[in-house]
């Protein structure tokens, strides 16, 4: 009897707590969430509806239109863009990943003179604005022959990439206990070797998270796909946006909302279940 | 290990060669080709009609010709690193003083403008300055937009007036406009729409920034006029927000809204409201430049056509510039631009589409209109102060209170001097 | 060459080992951005203007901005505005992380929406906040308004200071999902059995957090901080899109002040030398922050 009076009180304990997490995580909800239910809202929203001082923004009371995603579809080259923007951001993730990796791994655990010296100079590549580096960039793409090729951005958007996935993924590995590493160590196993059976395991939420913001990185970057692609077959999202949908102070609200939520939900949808699928019971176990 | 590194290694030069050689090849095209980069208009059509405009003469003269858009404010990077890495399109669409930042790079094209003035006459004045350096014609002028006032014609008959014909009228009118709870309004912010609306103030009233010898004219009592008048209209005829409106969409959601009753705008407005609300719409009208004291000035943005120096094409390139001329070609993008596009050359400034009897009011607007600059010459100082927002920021600063004249007027005087003009 | 003594073995392997892993990216990146990133320095110490030949000037173009107003303030606004940015995004991601690790249900649907301020493209997301901050149809107003908090219109781009809080505003909405999703990455790296461990020793959760998982995040923390920080300092797109430096050059911040004076008024000696302007105290700060967190890993 007493017990389970003792489990009751518990249990609502336990659930209280849990009301409290939900409610703390409340405002951050909603602080992320609301401009882009605004934006979801105005892309299926009547031009008029939306023109009308009187009307709600976060409501649909005229009827809900698809006018403005088949304006976006079918007059402008938004699939394309689409395409194009996953294309430059996924390969130089992974030409990233590929350079990243092992450099990170080094800077992280390894013991060598110059290592600070090194991942500075590293990341003074980064430093460098490139609103500034477009310039001289530009030229160099030229030279190549990549001017108006989705080449010339799988080329230079490593340039950043790489510095930021060397530094977040050491980062990372550093995070994993030393003891883990020493066992290894004293089991016989090379450093190589422990880099790819014992450390990229474990720090997987940390190489996909990487991964995932140096996709955003390039998902998002104006200043080069402007500069370097002027075919519209050819450009990113942003670029094309800007192109198409605001023509002076001209704005297309609706297909430029549209282009908003087309454009970000297929990636989180990709990247949710990515950590979901990957990262399962990980931690479990890593020590023994 | 090693092994590995190797392969990878081998891997890593044959795909950086593949991704180099996809690139070099298509670089050498045999044919002769145009290339041309322009800014994506305010109205669709325009850019449509471009093409095909093009795709005809790339037909005519056995070339291919491409047409590529960007955002107006993205030519700027797009253009420079043309200039930088001196290759790129052969044509270019220019806003403006982009005419004066890349004259070092444009091609003379003194010849073509000579057998269209042969065929059509002189250009006006406002060309000759928008595209004439040292000169050279650099860059072919094609069309301006025109900074006339977009108003309520039915709100303007309520409270009793007519469209106003000076500044005075348009006092006297917004302050019973303002009392009927229709108010009229332009920007004060640091948006090309408020340079627009400030500059043709400040011209009407005399004042300017600098003469055309560079001297500072900014403290001179009619701009000191122009800045009071200014304050006046903000504070009698004009909403206190006003002086929130900090781009270009502000005056057009102002008067989109219904609120407003007059702003400086070119006809996007009623535009989009004819698109989205035509009862409204049908309630808008547009009149030209308005008088003042020293005079009637308009304002607006220069668009012309350049083709870089450096162009391997240049020879097709003039041609296409002449053809882009010939009567019915212009006749048709005109018609394309629905009023947008304000002819550059008096011959078409009677173009039908002008007789409409909503845009009957910017008819001659081009005698009007003055270049970014004015009085001050069109070079890269100007641009400068006009990128900087120094007349926007000295409105801003007296009319909202913020700052006494003299000092605003100070302030900018040494922001004057800092651009490079002189005492 | 022969190593009698094992210990010098191991570390000159290490040593040789750490350079092969780095040695390809440095590669790569001298090869493609090794050149641009000269030309860039360059750049900076002449009198470029575009199309013309340029004359080296040394320190010209620096001293001169230094001594501009206009400079000034864009440098005071990119202090300012980093500093606040900043701070907040870290308050408001460390306990976000929190949050998002108890890994509450719905999870997928929570870290998605959380991440949305990040994925969806600046230039989109800041158009979208020119509206919510408009004159006429602000979202904010309408909301404020009608729930009767206010009177008037709040004009968010009215004012200097309201515009430089309703910037400031949008840099740590898009910012924050970047500290939160890492630190959450770097939290899951923790292994349960530390915590676990520790409860059979009796501590309680705030302990844990000081003892455990704040010493366990330190590296996580110190890049995510420090890349935020050059990211916050270098954001060009909310500026460009929503209030262009306005009003009155209180919104002018560093790279966009670059690119008013490089690309559209065609000083672009003058502009790079902005750009780079506070490259050798990023430079510094980095160095430091590297060293800092080397020493506190030799275990």
């Amino acid at each position: 009897m007493i017990g389970e009076y003792m489990y009751r009180i518990k249990r609502r304990k336990s659930n209280l707590k849990r009301a409290a997490q939900y409610l703390a995580l409340l405002p951050f909800l909603v602080f992320a969430f609301f401009p882009f239910y605004w934006m979801v809202i105005t892309s299926l929203k009547y031009n008029q509806e939306l023109y009308n001082l009187a009307s709600n923004p976060f409501t649909i009371t005229t009827g809900i239109t698809f006018e403005h995603y088949i304006y976006l579809f079918k007059k402008t080259e938004f699939l394309v863009w689409f395409k194009n923007t996953f294309i430059v951001a996924l390969v130089p993730t992974f030409i990233a990943l590929v350079f990243s990796i092992p450099a990170g791994y080094a800077l992280a655990r390894l013991k060598f003179r110059w290592s600070a010296l090194i991942s500075t100079g590293i990341f003074t590549l980064y430093l460098m604005p490139p609103t500034l580096l477009f310039l001289p960039l530009s030229k160099f793409v030229n030279n190549l022959g990549l001017t108006n090729h989705l080449g010339s951005l799988i080329i230079t958007f490593p340039t950043f990439m790489i510095p930021y996935c060397i530094l977040m993924l050491s980062s990372y590995f550093r995070t994993i206990p030393a003891e883990i590493e020493d066992m290894a160590l004293i089991d016989g196993c090379t450093h190589v070797q422990m880099l790819y059976k014992i450390v990229l395991p474990i720090s997987k939420p940390g190489v996909i998270t990487s991964s995932f913001f140096s996709f955003i990185l390039a998902w998002d970057n104006l200043i080069y796909p402007v500069t370097f692609i002027s075919n519209s077959s050819r450009k990113t999202i942003s670029s094309g946006v800007l192109t198409e949908l605001i023509r002076g102070d001209v704005y297309f609200w609706g297909s430029l909302m549209a282009g908003a939520v087309v454009s970000s939900i297929p990636i989180i949808v990709a990247f949710v279940f990515l950590m979901d699928n990957y990262v399962k019971g990980l931690t479990a176990g890593s020590i023994k | 290990m090693n092994k590995k590194f190797l392969i990878f290694f081998i891997l890593l030069i044959c795909s950086v060669s593949l991704v180099f050689a996809a690139g070099a090849t298509e670089k050498q095209a045999p044919k002769k080709s145009l290339s041309i980069l322009m800014f994506s208009s305010f109205v669709a059509e325009n850019d449509s009609e471009l093409r095909e405009i093009a795709k005809e003469f790339g037909e005519m003269k056995g070339i291919d010709v491409e047409v590529e858009f960007l955002g107006i404010q993205e030519m700027y990077p797009k253009l420079t690193a043309e200039v930088n890495s001196r290759s790129g399109h052969d044509i270019v669409g220019l806003e403006n003083l982009q005419v004066s930042l890349y004259q070092n790079a444009l091609l003379p094209i003194n010849d073509i403008i000579e057998k269209i003035v042969d065929e059509l006459g002189e250009f006006p004045a406002s060309s000759i300055t928008a595209v004439v350096r040292d000169g050279d014609w650099k860059a072919l002028p094609w069309w301006i937009v025109p900074f006339n006032a977009t108003y309520r014609e039915d709100l303007f008959k309520e409270v009793g007036h007519a469209a106003p014909n000076s500044w005075d009228d348009l006092l006297v009118a917004g302050r019973a406009l303002k009392a009927y709870g229709s108010p009229i309004g332009i920007p004060f912010g640091s948006c090309g729409d408020a340079n627009n609306s400030l500059y043709q103030l400040m011209w009407g009233f005399g004042g300017g920034l600098a003469d055309a010898n560079g001297k500072i004219i900014v403290d001179s009592k009619e701009t000191r006029n122009a800045i009071s008048f200014a304050k006046q209209l903000y504070e009698q005829a004009m909403p206190a927000e006003v002086i929130g409106w900090s781009d270009n969409g502000a005056n057009n959601n102002f008067l989109l809204s219904g609120v407003g009753s007059w702003s400086l705008q070119p006809i996007s407005v009623w535009v989009t409201a004819s698109k989205n609300n035509p009862s409204l719409a049908e309630k808008f009208n547009h009149h030209g430049a308005l008088e003042g004291p020293a005079g009637r000035f308009g304002s607006g943005d220069f668009y012309s056509l350049g083709i870089w120096e450096f162009s391997p094409n240049a020879d097709v390139a003039k041609e296409f510039l002449a053809y882009l001329y010939e009567k019915q070609i212009m006749n048709r993008y005109l018609t394309s631009g629905k009023g947008f596009n304000l002819p550059t050359h008096s011959y078409y400034y009677d173009h039908e589409i002008f007789s409409h009897p909503k845009l009957q009011g910017l008819k001659g607007y081009a005698d009007a209109f003055r270049t970014t600059g004015f009085p001050a010459p069109p070079d890269q100082r100007a641009q400068d102060a006009y990128q900087r927002w120094v007349v926007p920021n000295l409105f801003y600063k007296v009319v909202s209170g913020r700052v006494p004249m003299d000092q605003a007027i100070n302030e900018t005087v040494k922001e004057l001097l800092e651009i490079g003009y002189t005492r | 060459m022969k190593f009698n003594n094992a210990l010098s073995r191991v570390m000159t392997n290490q040593e040789k080992l750490a350079y092969k892993l780095i040695a390809p990216a440095i590669l790569v990146l001298l090869l493609i951005v090794g050149y641009p990133f000269v030309m860039g320095i360059y750049l900076s110490m002449t009198d470029a203007t575009i199309g013309t030949s340029s004359t080296f000037n040394g320190l010209a173009n620096f001293i001169w901005l230094a001594q501009s107003r206009l400079f000034q303030t864009a440098l005071e606004n990119s202090l300012i505005f980093t500093l606040i940015s900043v701070v907040i995004k870290f308050l408001l991601g460390l306990p976000l992380a929190l949050l998002l690790n108890l890994n509450l249900k719905p999870k997928k649907l929570i870290r998605g929406i959380i991440l949305l301020p990040w994925v969806i493209p600046t230039v989109l997301s800041a158009t979208a906040w020119k509206w919510i901050y408009d004159p006429t149809y602000s979202v904010f107003n309408w909301l404020l308004l009608n729930a009767g908090l206010i009177d008037e219109k709040i004009l968010w781009l009215g004012s200097p200071w309201m515009a430089k809080i309703s910037v400031i505003l949008v840099n740590i909405w898009k910012g924050t999902p970047f500290f939160a999703i890492n630190i959450m990455a770097g939290l899951m790296t923790i292994p349960k059995e530390l915590y676990e461990a520790a409860k059979t020793d009796g501590a309680n959760s705030i302990t844990c957090f000081y003892k455990i998982t704040l010493p366990m995040l330190k590296p996580v923390l110190a890049f995510v901080i420090l890349f935020s920080t050059v990211m916050t300092i270098g954001d060009f797109n909310i500026v460009y899109v929503i209030s262009k430096g306005g009003p009155i050059n209180s919104t002018h911040l560093l790279p966009t002040l670059a690119y008013q004076i490089g690309l559209i008024t065609g000083n672009l000696g003058r502009g790079a030398a902005t750009a780079l302007f506070i490259f050798p105290v990023l430079l510094v700060v980095v160095y430091l922050q590297q060293r800092i967190s080397k020493n506190k890993n030799d275990w």
